[in-house]
């Protein structure tokens, strides 16, 4: 947020003197406190992203309560959606995890929603983009990394320590190797958390770029930039479907390679 | 789903102004037509998105495996170093080791893809 003010005036410096034209990229990214709050000196304060979190929140749950009460055999559009996305889901477990899977089903729907809710919620103008955030998807991966290590803990003891044993290795090369497995194994938080924020950003800052194109060229030449933006919208549309669908079936292989503790 | 409904819930409807017989056969026929429209496009119809969508999202996983090695290490590196005052030993050698921890994630992430592609992807495929 504050890495935002430099990029911001280069922006505008160099568009020279079309100030009221060019739009910061970064100012969408900006948080900004709602209801300011304390607790015990640490600031606490219900933010923009908090009100677009509970947004998701409360969508989500308007979608699948509605759209699941007719209970209709033959489903009608909504009905047909939510069960789509249930078995999507739902698939996903089962391809992914096994039938041993099933128990954390609830916990990657709810996951894979919320992702993909807050991902699509940003595509609408003037609307907040939650997973835009390093350190709420940070918060997420870190969740589920934590989460997976316990789990294969508690599944396997000490002998889920034999992950970061490769097979067939001579004994003098073991230590160095160890140590990989176990940073390559850390690196799941951060590449997880990585591919959301950077996609959400990147594409969102392109579009922002893009746009203010459109308006600084004008009637006449805005064109082109705009057909671009309509094909970017798309595809931002798509990425914002995918990279909620990457970090579910991510969460998926890491439970399953707790569980099973198979490479 | 809601495909398989459509059409046979048509024919249903129609039955009732042709005869049986006629309906059976029709029903028979459309059975047929849908199996055989199956078995050409091949049973995987599980993927979610589309091939060039799926191949961007597989290309990022790559590229960000291999950045968060670097990270991890490097930063691990620069804590140990700071903690034990030992500056720019750790850092290089874990920024060494995250580097080949990211190429080691690359890898098996990359074997992990071929595996699911499995069996449409064939090797000509693979090659180009």
């Amino acid at each position: 947020m504050t890495e935002g003010a430099p990029v911001a005036s280069e922006a505008v410096d160099a568009h020279g003197g079309e100030q009221g034209l060019i739009a910061d990229p970064m100012h969408q990214f900006e948080i900004k406190r709602q209801i300011a709050i304390d607790v015990f000196g640490i600031d606490a304060s219900f933010t923009n992203s908090s009100l677009f979190m509970v947004i998701a929140v409360v969508a989500i749950s308007a979608f699948l309560i509605l759209s699941m009460r007719g209970r209709a055999l033959v489903p009608g559009r909504m009905q047909s959606l939510a069960e789509l996305s249930y078995e999507f889901v739902a698939n996903m477990v089962r391809d992914n995890v096994g039938t041993a899977g099933q128990r954390y089903f609830p916990f990657i729907f709810t996951l894979f929603m919320f992702v993909l809710f807050c991902n699509m919620l940003g595509m609408i103008p003037y609307t907040f983009t939650v997973t835009s955030h390093i350190i709420v998807t940070f918060a997420l991966a870190l969740f589920i990394f934590l989460a997976v290590t316990v789990i294969g803990f508690v599944k396997h003891g000490a002998h889920f320590l034999k992950l970061f044993v490769p097979d067939g290795v001579p004994v003098v090369m073991l230590p160095l190797l160890v140590v990989i497995e176990v940073l390559s194994y850390l690196t799941r938080p951060v590449s997880l958390s990585v591919r959301l924020f950077a996609n959400m950003m990147a594409g969102h800052t392109m579009l922002k770029v893009f746009g203010s194109f459109v308006v600084a060229l004008g009637v006449l030449g805005g064109w082109a930039p705009l057909a671009f933006m309509v094909a970017f919208t798309g595809l931002e549309i798509l990425v914002a479907f995918l990279q909620a669908y990457v970090f579910a079936i991510l969460s998926c292989i890491y439970l399953s390679d707790a569980l099973h503790m198979h490479d | 789903m809601a495909k398989s409904i459509n059409p046979r819930g048509r024919v249903r409807a129609r039955s009732q102004a042709s005869p049986k017989e006629g309906t059976r056969a029709r029903l028979a026929d459309l059975n047929a037509k849908l199996n055989a429209a199956k078995s050409r496009r091949g049973g995987d119809e599980t993927e979610p998105t589309g091939g060039r969508g799926a191949a961007l999202g597989m290309a990022f996983r790559l590229a960000t495996e291999l950045v968060a090695g670097i990270l991890v290490g490097g930063f691990i590196g620069w804590q140990l170093d700071k903690w034990l005052d030992t500056t720019p030993l750790f850092l290089l050698v874990f920024f060494a080791l995250g580097f080949v921890a990211g190429l080691f994630n690359v890898i098996r992430t990359a074997r992990a893809m071929q595996l699911r592609a499995g069996g449409e992807v064939d090797s000509d495929q693979i090659d180009d």
